[in-house]
């Protein structure tokens, strides 16, 4: 069988799988099954978060991004796992305590504030927004390569797949919808990896290819020869200072991410919210430290087969010829001396090759069977469906209930509501469709932005909201409107009106930190020079820091129902 | 928020819910001066808001302990002296690019079992009890 029978044959298998387990989860919990338990495992549920984590971005995206940075990839990897830790220990239980479900109501019960809380609105969907644009341009590129289309219609597919499940089944059962999806994602991320570091180095388990292949030094030779920095250098993309910027605004804005938070609430008890947090950073690590692994041996494997050869050479190779097709890899002989040659500099290289491919090419690269090639693509529709369906059941209900309850109508049925809950997410899907298809950088762009942002918002208000019971409304507001003023403007006049790195260098994607940290100096002094808050807010405080009495565990599936 | 429906009520069996709202829980159990060592199991006869206080400093410290650890790991291993570390090998890589790319992430899980254990001890120590009704 061909490798576009075997695709179609997987992906169908599994989007039934999906859609089965949802009309299992309804069955069994009308029949009381969960009403008993009131309460998802908390190794299935650390499952869960780890699908819901784990984007198109970091299946697809990010071991291409490390095999580009090479040692400076370190920060994605540290920001985003490192600040997994954050979320463990510093939020996840109190706000399991707490026992609301988002973010913006934390923020406006703790800071007694209606401003406080459209604020949050505001930011969580914008937040919320990006990360779907994400997902849909990494469906795109999966259904572009296997249905031999562009990027652009593969996008358009992929908008109509994404809407169709999270509006009919997607949305029930989706705790353990999402434990099927990690499994199916992390298999179909380990046996290529391990595939190819066994064909690299001789040693089947990706961790230790890396460590103990001959690997690592074999690649730092040809960079050597090519003229590039060795691979393991630091510093050879970014400066110091940026790269540590950079990961600090990962870890803090990673923290305070709306979808992955509401999570927390599904458990049975505070405690449970602990120990799911353990699992899910376990599930996350295994494709995590796999990554760098895969980064390298690609990275390797690549110029093998590309550098050096003629334009017909590498053609000839079926995987060249076909991703040459989705315009993500270009090889032009730009100074015409007859052979393929990898250069620094993007505009003198002769192979231009996008990030995103890497993880989808690899095991044609590395010549595994087609079924393999197959897996792949549905683990990246896999990571890719978890997370979209995480954040539009996010998106809709905050909208749903913040913007049109709370604001336009108060007086809306619960089945208007949740009419309108369905509607939000077909036209989330929709502008995430257009964000996917129009210019990726600008997708890029609004990343960086949406981490940034979150880092100098939502991370310093809910943190001193947990732990300085003194820290008051005027406090916080005050704080956040610094970080995110600040913030905001630096990156629009970086990324738009051409302005220099004038914060000593630091790029864009690494001044939320500094937002940060200017958000919790605004918030410690405003607090402190104006009144405490109010006698029940510090007994609120109090309750959230008692693990005792929390509330029951919360249902996501019903969302929109 | 009712959107996102809690099912605060059982069908089976009706639970108040208002106490899922309610912010105070007194510390009923409490009844120590909560000395600064929290191994002590609290003594008899002390005000509650003492060991409410003290549980809440054995927390603090023992995020602060987890933090130090993952603040050396990541920021100082990975980036700010990852060239010094560099000097040194493990296996074949240079030990602080291992850090930054594998080592971390290994002692972050390590960090969140550490954390979990922790909070259970302390849980013990101070006779808080989650499923107490």
């Amino acid at each position: 069988m061909t490798v576009e029978v075997w695709t179609y044959l997987f992906v169908t298998i599994t989007f039934m799988l999906y859609l089965g387990i949802g009309w299992w989860a309804r069955v069994s919990e009308s029949s009381g099954f969960f009403v008993a338990g009131r309460g998802v495992p908390a190794v299935a549920n650390g499952m869960a978060t780890a699908a819901d984590w784990m984007s198109a971005a970091s299946f697809i995206g990010m071991a291409g991004m490390i095999s580009f940075l090479g040692s400076d990839g370190s920060m994605y990897l540290m920001g985003w796992t490192g600040g997994y830790v954050l979320l463990a220990l510093l939020l996840a239980p109190y706000l399991r305590k707490f026992g609301k479900y988002t973010v913006p109501d934390f923020i406006g019960d703790r800071y007694y504030s209606t401003t406080a809380r459209i604020v949050a609105v505001i930011a969580a969907i914008f937040v919320s927004m990006t990360y779907v644009a994400g997902q849909m341009r990494g469906v795109g590129i999966v259904f572009s390569r296997f249905l031999g289309v562009t990027v652009e219609i593969g996008v358009i597919v992929g908008m109509v797949i994404v809407a169709f499940f999270s509006v009919l089944g997607g949305m029930k059962g989706i705790t353990w919808t999402q434990v099927a999806q990690y499994i199916i994602l992390i298999i179909a991320y380990l046996i290529p990896s391990v595939a190819i570091a066994f064909m690299i180095t001789g040693i089947p388990v990706p961790q230790f290819a890396m460590v103990f292949g001959d690997v690592a030094p074999k690649l730092n030779a040809i960079h050597t020869d090519l003229g590039l920095a060795a691979y393991t250098d630091p510093f050879t993309t970014k400066s110091r200072l940026d790269v540590l910027f950079v990961t600090l605004a990962l870890m803090a804005g990673t923290a305070g991410l709306p979808h992955v938070i509401v999570r927390f609430y599904t458990v049975k008890n505070v405690r449970a919210a602990r120990q799911s947090g353990f699992w899910a950073l376990l599930f996350i690590a295994i494709l995590y430290t796999t990554a760098p692994a895969l980064a390298m041996c690609t990275r390797y494997n690549l110029i093998q087969s590309l550098h050096g050869k003629t334009v017909e050479e590498a053609q000839s190779l079926e995987w060249v010829a076909k991703w040459e097709k989705t315009k993500l890899l270009k090889l032009t002989d730009k100074d015409g001396n007859g052979t393929l040659d990898l250069r620094a500099n993007k505009a003198e290289s002769d192979i231009e090759i996008d990030n995103d491919i890497i993880v989808l090419a690899t095991p044609e690269i590395a010549k595994l069977a087609p079924w393999v090639i197959a897996l792949v693509a549905a683990g990246a529709l896999a990571a890719a469906l978890s997370t979209a369906s995480g954040l539009l059941l996010v998106l809709s209900s905050t909208v749903a209930h913040y913007i049109y309850f709370l604001l336009i109508n108060p007086h809306a049925s619960e089945t208007r509501r949740v009419g309108v809950g369905r509607v939000m997410v077909v036209v989330s899907v929709l502008a995430a469709g257009y964000f996917g298809i129009n210019p990726p950088g600008f997708v890029a762009q609004v990343v960086a932005m949406a981490f940034g942002l979150a880092a100098a918002s939502f991370f310093p208000a809910i943190l001193l909201g947990i732990f300085d019971k003194r820290m008051n409304r005027e406090g916080a507001i005050a704080g956040i409107i610094v970080g995110l003023v600040f913030t905001l403007i630096y990156i629009i006049g970086v990324k738009w009106l051409g302005w220099t790195t004038w914060f000593y260098g630091v790029s864009a994607e690494g001044i939320g930190t500094v937002g940060m940290f200017l958000n919790f100096a605004v918030s410690l002094v405003v607090s402190r020079l104006t009144p405490p808050p109010p006698q029940e807010i510090q007994d609120m405080v109090d309750s959230l820091r008692d693990p005792r009495h929390p509330g029951p565990g919360v249902i996501l599936d019903e969302a929109t129902e | 928020m009712r959107t996102v429906n809690s099912r605060a009520t059982p069908r089976a069996f009706s639970m108040d819910t208002s106490c899922v709202r309610s912010f105070r829980y007194p510390f009923d159990k409490g009844n120590a001066t909560m000395p600064d060592v929290p191994e002590k199991p609290p003594a008899a006869n002390d005000s509650s808001s003492d060991n409410a206080h003290a549980y809440w400093r054995a927390n603090v410290r023992l995020i602060l302990v987890l933090l130090t650890i993952w603040a050396a790991v990541s920021i100082f291993a990975g980036i700010i002296f990852v060239e010094q570390l560099n000097r040194v090998s493990i296996g074949n890589v240079p030990f602080g690019f291992w850090m930054g790319q594998q080592g971390s992430i290994v002692v972050f899980v390590l960090l969140i079992f550490a954390y979990i254990k922790g909070v259970d001890r302390i849980d013990r120590i101070y006779g808080i009890d989650e499923d107490e009704k």
